[in-house]
């Protein structure tokens, strides 16, 4: 009967969308217009830097992926163009670096890429435990410290080689997870956001005052005459190696080290690592593993009555986000001059879930756009930092007149970008709350049956009913 | 009342039985507190007798300061405890209003050139900083809250949104004075003398005074902090007991559909909640600010003492954070003293100064998140 009912529905959708067909095929072909428009016209922006080193190329690149992610996805088609929109971005963000350079700005291009290394692992690590079983993960900055913390001790302390204290990393921030997990994912969701922004907030203060998490460790002659190594006095790790510091800057030539210096290294390995990341946790999300976690985030109760013990999972799945947050902890640990307690703030964590929400939750590609679209928006405003605006100068003169005496000198931008950032946060939660690029609905092949198209449940059951009663 | 007219033996005994179960619930968290302050009168008489050469320890520093902090706690976590019970979502913005209070503190503290009649025309303030962070408060739940929860979205929402207003107040305040610590302004003239006569000063003489050779300080402010904390509070529950506003207002956080169809203007009443919670954290951030330097950043640094403040006494229980709040002033200020006195005792050489009495600030949230694993609805919290 189900073939039977299937082969009804192809029947019965060719004929009624013949028309939507038509408008679909007009809308695509006029989105890829649009989008081989911004990528010529992105290429053009990138060439203009390139001869003239103006930086007004940087603005105009600035708004085309604007441009780009205001294309509305919520059209018949939206898997299409959403990710015609995720290549049309990435490929703006390269032209974004490549001008960066071109027009002189190591340092920034450096930092950005480094940021949205950050930002996008720290995100899918998110995306796993948020985003897939809907756990209120507010403590990822914990479980990045943790990482972040072993990887600094291990490494400067005991010499420990990166790659066995960048798994170590993992390893102690996975378990550090699941023993969270454990103890009181049972909870309330709120209760559970509360425990865990409250962990965070222990450890950094754990940091701040246990003496065994400093270093490097200080050699010092005691009263006997010995010398003796102890941890120094004051909180922070220094000197975290780099890996393939030494390698890099030899293999470099002199002037082009000058402006590809060991950020840009870091950078690239941020890349890469963000390219692995993705793609193993595109593989799990789509996994019949991925499955049951949507499914346990759907609606709990569904599952367990399949059968699925669903604590399980969430824990399951925090130990794997554990993992992935204590990967970005060793990566913090090398993008830091020095691992201080003010790295691991409450406020990054707010910071990750807004790349969380303007993202799209639940969606990778969203993450890493998300991670794109708010780091530039962080790094922005050192373009605005122009206090000879009008916008600008009047704030200045508005609050010079009330507080003279004790107002700041100038404006710092850094206050405006994050009172931006603020609004963007509520704003996106009241008007997209599914963010720029939205989780595909996504449905897998069964033996070769094609079956019906996802978000459409209410009208197979329509065109079902009507078959089985005609 | 119509069990007894009209008495029926079986459930009868089960409503005893119940009664009893919950009498008995009650009479354990009651034995918890009574032992709790017991053994911290024991260590602090032993604290007193033995220890006070090792331990910088003084009991009339250590009351005063737990009071103190106590009232600040209180303050903010009562707002908090109300908006959490009526909307029923975690608000992160609420240490903002404490920093909108402790702020026009700090602006109206520059106008003054005499610290006698500053602290005569105190109450002006004290009003200025309730209805400012008052206004914060109700304005935050017109533009962000309130079209949300009218949509009926979830309360994960709600919690994200408030991070994000938390973070748009913040910066608004940082825009407006830098990031830099400012101080309630006292001009340099002589303090008046009678907390120091009633106390006990550095010169050794005074009612409750204790050890000479201590050094500590009881400030007048505190006093005055704690007095009108009492005053706020005592008004607040005045207001919520015996006053027919707060009894619709207790009846809307009861439950909100039944008090509108009683014909209770329900969206009048969470205003209201608003704007009493968001003052009393602005009362909060005065006090606070009376003797201490602030930063944009030091709302935050209160919000989770005082969410472990409302899940140790319980959501939706006044009365309970009363005593919550005095739990976790008292167990914070007694082991910053003792964790103090181990670092003097332990640490000769002075290489680890402060490896441990930094620790104290941890002592709330163990509290939070042992109260939430053991017992999620808290000391006075209704059972679920």
């Amino acid at each position: 009967m189900s073939g039977k009912t299937i082969s009804n529905e192809e029947n019965s959708s060719n004929d009624d969308s013949s028309i939507w067909k038509e408008f679909n095929k007009i809308r695509n072909l006029n989105f890829e217009n649009v989008f081989l428009g911004a990528i010529i016209v992105s290429g053009l922006i990138t060439i203009f830097a390139l001869i003239t080193g103006n930086t007004l190329a940087i603005g105009l690149e600035f708004s085309v992926i604007i441009f780009l992610l205001l294309q509305s996805g919520q059209g018949y088609d939206e898997k299409y163009i959403n990710s015609k929109k995720f290549i049309g971005v990435l490929i703006n963000f390269v032209g974004m670096i490549i001008i960066f350079f071109a027009v002189g700005y190591n340092a920034l291009a450096s930092e950005v890429m480094i940021y949205v290394s950050f930002y996008t692992l720290a995100g899918l690590s998110l995306n796993l435990s948020t985003g897939m079983v809907g756990v209120l993960n507010f403590g990822v900055i914990a479980q990045i410290a943790v990482g972040a913390v072993t990887y600094a001790v291990l490494t400067v302390n005991y010499d420990v080689p990166f790659p066995i204290a960048t798994f170590a990393a993992m390893f102690v921030s996975a378990i550090f997870s699941g023993l969270i997990a454990l103890t009181t994912l049972r909870l309330r969701d709120d209760y559970f956001a509360i425990v865990s922004i409250t962990l965070g907030e222990i450890f950094r203060q754990i940091l701040k005052t246990e003496v065994t998490l400093r270093g490097p460790l200080i050699v010092y002659t005691n009263q006997l005459g010995e010398e003796v190594a102890d941890f120094p006095t004051t909180p922070g790790i220094f000197n975290i190696p780099i890996p393939f510091a030494d390698q890099y800057q030899k293999l470099m030539p002199d002037h082009l080290y000058e402006n590809y210096d060991e950020r840009f290294l870091i950078g690239i390995m941020g890349f890469l690592l963000v390219g692995l990341s993705y793609y193993f946790i595109t593989k799990l999300i789509y996994s019949p593993y991925g499955r049951l976690l949507r499914s346990i985030r759907e609606d709990e109760l569904v599952a367990s009555t399949y059968g699925k013990d669903i604590f399980r999972y969430k824990v399951e799945v925090m130990t794997i986000s554990g993992a992935m947050a204590g990967l970005t902890g060793a990566y913090t640990a090398w993008l830091f001059p020095g691992i201080f307690p003010t790295n691991f703030l409450p406020t990054v964590t707010f910071f990750i879930w807004t790349v969380f929400i303007i993202g799209g939750r639940g969606s990778n590609k969203g993450i890493l756009v998300g991670a794109i679209a708010f780091t530039l928006l962080e790094r922005m405003s050192l373009f605005f930092n122009n206090q000879d605006w009008v916008v600008i100068k009047s704030l200045n003169d508005f609050i010079h007149s009330i507080n003279p005496d004790h107002a700041p000198e100038n404006i710092a931008m850094g206050y405006i970008q994050l009172i931006i950032i603020g609004l963007i946060l509520i704003l996106f939660i009241r008007f997209a709350p599914s963010g720029l690029i939205p989780e595909e609905p996504y449905r897998p092949a069964i033996r070769g049956l094609k079956l019906p198209k996802a978000g459409s449940q209410s009208e197979d059951l329509k065109s079902g009913m009507e078959s089985s009663g005609g | 009342m119509e069990l007894q007219e009209n008495p029926n033996k079986a459930t009868d005994s089960k409503v005893n039985l119940g009664d009893r179960v919950s009498n008995n619930n009650q009479i354990i968290f009651n034995i918890i507190i009574a032992v709790f302050i017991v053994i911290s009168l024991l260590f602090t008489i032993w604290g007193i007798r033995t220890a006070e050469h090792y331990f910088r320890f003084n009991i009339t520093s250590l009351i005063i300061g737990s009071i103190f902090l106590a009232a600040i706690y209180l303050c903010i976590s009562l707002g908090l405890n109300m908006t959490y019970d009526l909307i029923g979502f975690a608000n992160f913005a609420h240490a903002e209003y404490f920093i909108v209070g402790a702020y026009v503190g700090v602006l109206w503290s520059y106008s003054y050139d005499s610290e006698e009649v500053q602290m005569f025309h105190i109450f002006i303030v004290l009003i200025l900083a309730f209805v400012a962070a008052g206004l914060v408060a109700v304005l935050g739940d017109v533009i962000v809250f309130g079209p949300l929860r009218r949509k009926g979205a979830s309360n994960e929402s709600l919690m994200i949104s408030s991070i994000g207003l938390g973070i748009i107040v913040r910066n608004v305040v940082s825009v407006y004075f830098g990031g830099g610590s400012e101080y309630f302004r006292t001009p340099g003239v002589k303090a008046s003398k009678w907390p120091s006569i009633l106390i006990g000063g550095p010169d050794g003489k005074g009612f409750l005074f204790v050890d000479s050779d201590a050094t500590y300080s009881v400030d007048y402010k505190q006093i005055l902090a704690i007095v009108l904390t009492v005053i706020f509070v005592g008004t607040l529950f005045y207001f919520l007991e015996k006053t027919k506003t707060g009894t619709a207002l207790r009846a809307t956080s009861n439950n909100i559909d039944l008090a509108e169809s009683s014909g209770i203007d329900t969206e009048k009443m969470i205003k209201l909640t608003w704007f009493i919670g968001g003052g009393l954290a602005g009362v909060a951030g005065l006090i606070f600010v009376f003797r201490n330097p602030v930063i944009p950043f030091q709302g935050f640094l209160f919000l989770l003492p005082a969410f472990a403040v409302v899940v140790l006494g319980g959501v939706g229980s006044l009365k309970g954070s009363v005593v919550a709040a005095l739990i976790i002033a008292t167990s914070q200020t007694v082991s910053k003293s003792y964790l103090q006195g181990l670092t003097d005792l332990f640490d000769n050489t002075g290489h680890f100064r402060g490896f441990i009495s930094g620790y104290d600030i941890i002592v709330p949230f163990v509290i939070l998140i042992g109260m939430i694993l053991i017992k999620p609805t808290g000391l006075y919290g209704e059972e679920e």
